[in-house]
């Protein structure tokens, strides 16, 4: 066919942060990679997009000061280059904000949201079991399983809302057991602080790039993957078309970070036994909203504020406070976030923008006065907030593909038995597939 | 013409911020301002979900 026919050990298709930190990491170890991007602009839900002068992120915002996302750039010798925050956030409930930085945080919440001391050590004991020895359930809901230590709406509220601040999944539809195992698991990275890269999550991309290109790799934008190559079931190769046409790639090993679906369509869906193909139908993409607002003053006086009992605004991020070369001098940029109230029932995407952006008004105290929505984002069907939101019944999608060679990272993809997402998620998708890809074959 | 198919756009607005005319606003859904929109093709290399094409409508003229 004439075609140009290339090697490489390693076929990186995506450059999310699953993409990125496999390709980061095999470099580092030796390997001969290849990394394509269809866009011209790396890091996928972690990058960031100028407009007027502005910075806006496109899913990553802040990332944990340590674990296994840290760990990579410190294995790989990556720039870590993270603010962290260090003004603990308000909250609003009620109507009122309130500063609950000298106090217990969680016991306060809780108090604010119910005055009964006792419901509240009732529901402690259910949520202590959770994360300490007995996961509850995939089979029942968040809801379901705080229910059976209290019938109070407004604690399980809280609950709710934190949910779908951390997982854009609210009570009702959360499994219980995924809620608690992120917690415990992938999550947990938070506990040690958020920080915030001063110039955009994209950095942190860009830092990637920089390592895999010293170690000898390629990563290649607007470089689309047209067919992944399979011959008696085993991936050997990759078809990319650039500017200067279609070049056969052979290869070890293809890791995928362009979703699981896209996966199967690249290789062709005959590989794929049915009950694999079943499993990647049952995903739940989630939906989340990002409204940039712009001010020329800051419209909050702390980085983060979290609001309760909204139409669907779960929180307020005042980023100029920790990053302000994300906006124009004398400028200032402010990132909300929401989800609809179900992330499978239908529903109006320009109704949830209003309802957005009415919670706004209401609940940032100088958003009428000085704010101005710069940008509205939506990430949900094909480009989405959570590949596979852990919904009740959750089944995990393993890295691991029918076909040999054939990997999937990123947070469409679980870690064993259970749900990993956000950055933490990725990271882990790509130290799973880097530590099989490691023992299976030597670089070369 | 600039065509975006609704099937597929998210309405994640990364062809808004690309866009050298501003003739592009997503608010939950993509809106084109044809009077700005001057054919440049630059949203169409931005778009994450392949959801923006040229439409030829020569034969409408």
């Amino acid at each position: 066919m004439g075609q140009k026919q290339e090697k490489y050990d390693v076929v990186v298709l995506g450059s999310g942060i699953g993409g990125l930190c496999t390709a980061a990491l095999l470099a580092n170890k030796g390997y001969k990679i290849l990394v394509t991007e269809k866009l011209p602009i790396i890091g996928g839900r972690c990058a960031t997009l100028k407009y007027k002068g502005f910075k806006i992120p496109t899913g990553v915002l802040g990332v944990p000061m340590a674990g296994t996302f840290k760990s990579i750039f410190e294995e790989v010798g990556a720039e870590f280059n993270v603010t962290p925050m260090t003004v603990p956030p308000k909250h609003r409930i009620d109507n009122e904000i309130i500063d609950m930085s000298k106090s217990n945080q969680p016991d306060a919440i809780l108090s604010r949201f119910c005055g009964d001391e006792k419901e509240i050590e009732a529901l402690k004991k259910g949520i202590n079991r959770a994360q300490t020895w007995n996961f509850p359930s995939n089979e029942i809901s968040l809801k379901d399983y705080l229910n059976q230590y209290t019938r109070d709406e407004k604690l399980i509220e809280y609950y709710s809302n934190l949910s779908d601040r951390i997982l854009s999944t609210r009570a009702h539809e959360i499994s219980a057991r995924e809620y608690f195992q992120s917690f415990a698991g992938s999550i947990k990275d938070f506990q040690s602080g958020v920080g915030f890269a001063p110039e955009g999550s994209m950095a942190l991309m860009k830092a990637l790039k920089k390592v895999i290109e010293e170690k000898g790799g390629k990563v290649l934008t607007q470089c689309r993957a047209k067919k992944i190559l399979v011959k008696e079931g085993i991936a050997e190769g990759v078809v990319i078309e650039d500017k200067k046409g279609e070049t056969t790639v052979r290869t070890s090993a293809v890791v995928s970070n362009a979703g699981p679906k896209k996966t199967v369509a690249l290789a062709g869906k005959e590989y794929f036994d049915k009950g694999y193909l079943r499993e990647l139908k049952n995903m739940v993409p989630s939906l989340q909203i990002w409204v940039s607002t712009i001010s020329d003053r800051p419209l909050f006086d702390v980085p983060l504020l979290y609001t309760y009992e909204t139409r669907r605004l779960v929180s307020f991020v005042s980023i100029s406070h920790v990053c302000p070369k994300l906006a124009p001098a004398g400028k200032y940029i402010h990132y909300s976030i929401s989800s609809p109230v179900s992330q499978t029932a239908p529903r109006n995407l320009r109704n949830e923008v209003n309802m957005h952006i009415q919670d706004l008004k209401d609940s940032v105290p100088d958003f009428n006065k000085y704010g101005q929505v710069l940008h509205v984002g939506c990430y949900w069907g094909e480009w989405p907030t959570l590949a596979n939101a852990p919904i009740v019944g959750f089944n995990g999608i393993p890295q691991k593909t029918p076909i040999e060679n054939l990997y999937n990272v990123g947070d469409g993809v679980a870690k064993k038995g259970g749900w990993a997402g956000g950055s933490p998620g990725c990271a882990l998708s790509a130290r799973i597939v880097v530590e099989d890809i490691e023992n299976r074959f030597e670089p070369g | 013409m600039l065509t975006v198919n609704e099937e597929t756009c998210v309405g994640c607005g990364w062809c808004q911020t690309f866009c050298p005319q501003d003739a592009l606003r997503a608010w939950g859904y993509l809106e084109i301002d044809y009077k700005k929109c001057d054919e440049c093709l630059v949203c169409i290399k931005f778009c994450p979900t392949d959801s923006l094409s040229m439409a030829d409508v020569s034969h409408h003229k």
